[in-house]
């Protein structure tokens, strides 16, 4: 690939590291990983499998509380956030709808997330996360949905 | 080049071996090249965290890696970024940051599809001459400053530059034709 121009090293003058620099460098590395793979998880149910693995995280807020005809008129409360979405490595700002309500004694929270069919290969249209409990903390934890690894009941999401 | 396709095959599923070794071999690398985008406006700490930051970012979305290209465009196309928010973040004067704004109309990172924006670009370098697929890849893979290139390849700067705006050109239009429309 690229006629070998990335193993022909003698075209870039690479310069020396110490080997203390080295470490250090490796060890801040080690350090950022293994401080964002400790964040607690957390089982949620993706509601909608969706074929890309995301992460996301919240910026700002907004609120309201209205009430769900769906549900016959028992108050949710639900309120749009945009979020900062990783989606395929690629950073982006999308806009979500979170919902909480109450089911079978539980509260259940929902994420909404909404995307056209040109940002993720023709998969567009939108995918929901959903978890009891304590829910979803986007702004603290962020979350990746992986469906890739096989769970359209019970996924994983970890901080990011 | 059979070992590195190795490494980033074990990398890319995620084995911490293989993490400390890409880190082991390719840390200079990675400080070379962020010290080239850099342009001289990052101290060596700074040069130090962006370059954590690149393996970090590598690390995060190595789903993203193709054992077959190695790994180091990969590395170019983060480093470029790494270094762009570093920049951000330290807020210098705009006219600083001149040559890397303009590398930033030709950012591969931006793709979704990276590993087949790096695939399609190669390609496309089939297309330009060995002098022009040369300028293009010292500039936007390696950071290296045109009058450096020039020096290097014993031409004129001036030339280098207007070389290097027609290859963009070129190659942005051959990725566009192909479905990469936001390179």
């Amino acid at each position: 690939m690229f006629d070998g121009f990335f193993e022909n090293t003698e075209l870039l003058n690479t310069s020396e590291l110490s080997s203390d620099r080295t470490d250090r460098i490796k060890a801040a590395v080690l350090k950022e990983i293994k401080e964002s793979e400790d964040k607690p998880m957390k089982k949620i149910n993706i509601v909608k499998p969706f074929v890309i693995a995301a992460a996301v995280a919240a910026l700002g807020a907004g609120s309201l509380v209205s009430a769900n005809a769906a549900t016959d008129g028992e108050l949710f409360q639900s309120f749009t956030k945009m979020f900062k979405v990783t989606v395929n490595g690629e950073e982006r700002e999308v806009e979500g709808e979170c919902r909480t309500y109450e089911e079978d004694g539980q509260t259940v929270y929902e994420y909404e997330f909404k995307f056209d069919g040109d940002d993720v290969e023709g998969n567009g249209g939108s995918f929901i996360i959903a978890a009891e409990g304590d829910g979803l903390d986007l702004d603290e934890y962020g979350v990746s949905v992986d469906t890739e690894s096989g769970a359209d009941d019970g996924g994983e999401y970890q901080g990011l | 080049m059979k070992n590195e396709k190795e490494l980033v095959s074990a990398f890319k599923k995620g084995d911490p071996a293989a993490l400390e070794k890409v880190m082991t071999e390719f840390t200079p690398y990675v400080c070379t090249v962020v010290r080239n985008f850099s342009r001289g406006m990052l101290t060596e700490d700074d040069i130090d965290e962006t370059t954590a930051d690149v393996f970090i970012r590598l690390w995060q979305s190595r789903q993203r890696l193709d054992p077959k290209c190695g790994i180091k465009p990969y590395i170019s196309a983060v480093a470029r970024n790494a270094v762009k928010n570093r920049f951000r973040a330290l807020r210098p004067p705009a006219e600083d940051i001149e040559d890397i704004e303009a590398a930033d109309d030709f950012d591969l990172e931006k793709s979704v599809e990276l590993t087949e924006a790096l695939k399609c670009l190669d390609k496309g370098l089939k297309t330009v001459s060995a002098e022009e697929r040369e300028i293009f890849m010292r500039f936007y893979f390696y950071g290296e400053k045109t009058s450096d290139i020039a020096l290097v390849m014993d031409i004129k700067d001036g030339t280098v530059r207007s070389k290097l705006t027609r290859t963009r050109e070129k190659l942005k239009n051959y990725l566009k034709e192909r479905g990469f429309e936001n390179v």
